[in-house]
Order: C-alpha cells, then structure tokens, then sequence
C-alpha cells in the first residue's frame, strides 16, 4: 500500500524540477544585470528549472529503473505538478512585486513620513495623481484590448470583453464577494 | 480512462462544490484556509478510495494527485481573480456603464477608492498602520515587513512602487 506512495521516475525528476524552481530564481537573480526586468528572472527560471531537471533526468531514469518509453499520461501528469509548482511561485512572486496590500504599506514606508489617506493614496500611485493607481491597473486592459481609451474616459472594447466582464461579474455573484467584503 | 485519474477527477469536483458551497455559505472563513483544507481533504479522500477501489500495485497516487494539485491550483487562481483583482474591479465597473464610456474619476471613486480602504483596514486591523490623529503611521512592526519586502523586491528586479508600468525604463512610467 505504501509503494503506492513513491514517486514512479518521471515524477521524481517533476519533484525536482518543482524544488529547483525557487533555486534557479535565487540563482538568475544573483547572477543577472541589475536592469533585467523581474518578469525576465522569473521566465528564465521556469525554462531553466526542467531543462535542468530534464537534463538530469536523461542520465538518471535509467539509474531509477526506468528504461522503456515513458507513457504520455505520466508525461502530462508530471507536466502538470510543475506548473502547479510554477503557479505557486508566480503567486508568491506577483504578490510581493505588485500586491496591492503590500505596495500600500510599501508606499507608506517609502513615503518616510506620516500621510493622510489621500496623501498616501498619491504616494503609492507613483506622483500620478490619485488616479494615477487606476491608471496603471486600466493599462493591463488596454494591453489585453478589453477597454478603449477614449482621452480620459474608457469604454469596454466590443461584444467579447462584454462577455469577458459579464462572466466575472456572473462569478463574483455566485461566490457571494460584495457580502464577503462588507463584512 | 485509467480508474486513478477518473478518481482524481471525482476528487476534484468534489472540492471544486464543497469549496463553492463553503466560500458561498461562510463568508467570515478565510477564502485561502476554505481552499487548502478543502483541496487536501479531496486528496485524502482520493488516496484512501484509491486505494480501496483501484489497489496497488496498480495504483499510485502522483499522476492523480498531480491533476489535484493542478486543478485546486486554478481554481484558487480564478477565485483569487475574482475576489482581490483590481482590473477585473475596472473591467466590469465598464461594463455597467456600457455602451457609455466611463471617466478615470469615476473608476476610482467605484472600484479603486473602496478596495484601497479595504486594504488600509486590513493593514490597521494587523497592526502594520495605526491611526494618529487623522494621519496613517507605519509602525515597528510594519517596518520591519517593509524592510524585509524591500530587500526582495531589490533582489528579484522589482521596482519599489508596485505599479506595473513604473520599472520599464522605455515608457518612462507611462501607459
């Protein structure tokens, strides 16, 4: 029952991609220009962590008794713990460099002085004005073509962004969030 | 299909309705704690009827599993989205106005301005603010984090503003 519990081969070499993964992002980091975007350390870890697990894994899945082709359902699946390995460190990544929470107490901090609430509003909005935040965040949409710009107003981009928005509000209904954030 | 990754598909349903039902039903839980005790009691359960109803040696618990944590991973990511996402707070504040367009002072005022204080509430109620008078102070402890958070955010290339446009040196912090 418990040999259930090992790792087949595949998945041993999945489990040190999964455990690389902040290594590499350690390791890219100490070693890359200072004006290398953070997008691009966190890319070139996620390639560099199974191209290295893989390159491993070629010379110790014969070691770890596993010599014939590998089945394409392992593959998948083994494929699939590393991007839950990925998105688990993208969260934590995103949250530290762009948490809203974090960049408010970060804006406070780095402000050096006690601030209104408005104050620090413009503060953290990068000396843009209290809409300056809103602005950054609408830039997202711009990229994705889900708003238009329309000199200082916005207007949703056609039918499909509609859909797009209509489905989140459909989803922020049934998961009951304004009750949640009234609380 | 492999009776296994059928199991771990039924698991993961089964999380996805208990943790709809909880998240829908207990607004005072924590949305994270719903969706961790909720993914591992589905992968207890998987493994258990794992073994029960497939049995070894036929069965092993990780290509399963690996769909779990997969599956539990995007459905926290989606949920995320949906509760704490700003721009999504923007896009649909839009899409009420439509087919009007909508000012920046208006998104805002509506979708930006009530999260922010939120987000200070949060921050007060943990004891990273306090209040003085009618100004927001950083306290030790708030130091503390900010001086940790700092540190990594140097380290891994961010910039220290935590807006999106603000680190490319090419837009010169325009959208």
């Amino acid at each position: 029952m418990l040999g259930s519990l090992i790792p087949p081969p595949i998945f041993q070499v999945a489990l040190a991609a999964c455990l690389m993964l902040p290594a590499w992002l350690v390791i890219i980091s100490l070693l890359a220009p200072r004006k290398l975007p953070a997008k691009h350390r966190l890319a070139s870890a996620i390639v560099a962590s199974p191209l290295f697990a893989i390159t491993v894994g070629i010379y110790l899945l014969p070691e770890l008794g596993r010599t014939q082709a590998l089945d394409w359902i392992e593959i998948t699946c083994a494929g699939l713990l590393y991007a839950t390995a990925i998105m688990i460190i993208y969260s934590a990544w995103s949250l530290i460099g762009y948490g809203f929470t974090v960049s408010i107490l970060m804006g406070a901090h780095l402000a050096g002085r006690s601030l209104k609430t408005d104050e620090l509003m413009a503060s953290f909005a990068g000396g843009r004005g209290l809409g300056g935040f809103a602005l950054d965040r609408i830039g997202v949409l711009l990229r994705m073509h889900l708003l238009l710009s329309e000199g200082d107003q916005f207007r949703i981009a056609g039918t499909k962004a509609l859909r797009f928005a209509r489905a989140v509000k459909f989803a922020m209904d049934i998961y009951s969030i304004s009750r949640r954030e009234s609380k | 299909m492999r009776p296994d990754l059928l199991l771990s598909l039924a698991a993961l349903g089964g999380h996805f309705a208990v943790a709809t039902w909880l998240l829908r039903r207990c607004s005072h839980l924590s949305p994270v704690l719903v969706h961790a005790l909720s993914s591992l009691a589905a992968g207890i359960v998987f493994v258990i009827a794992g073994w029960v109803i497939v049995q070894a040696p036929a069965f092993n618990v990780w290509p399963g599993l690996s769909i779990l944590a997969c599956g539990s991973m995007v459905f926290l990511f989606a949920y995320s989205a949906i509760y704490k996402s700003i721009s999504l707070r923007l896009l649909v504040e839009s899409a009420q106005a439509y087919p009007d367009s909508v000012s920046i002072e208006k998104l805002h005022r509506d979708a930006v301005l009530p999260r922010f204080k939120d987000r200070i509430n949060l921050l007060l109620a943990g004891g990273q603010l306090e209040v003085k008078g009618d100004l927001l102070v950083v306290t030790n402890q708030g130091k503390r984090l900010c001086r940790k958070i700092d540190g990594i955010r140097v380290f891994l290339g961010f910039s220290r503003s935590g807006l999106y446009y603000s680190a490319s040196p090419d837009r010169g912090g325009q959208l």
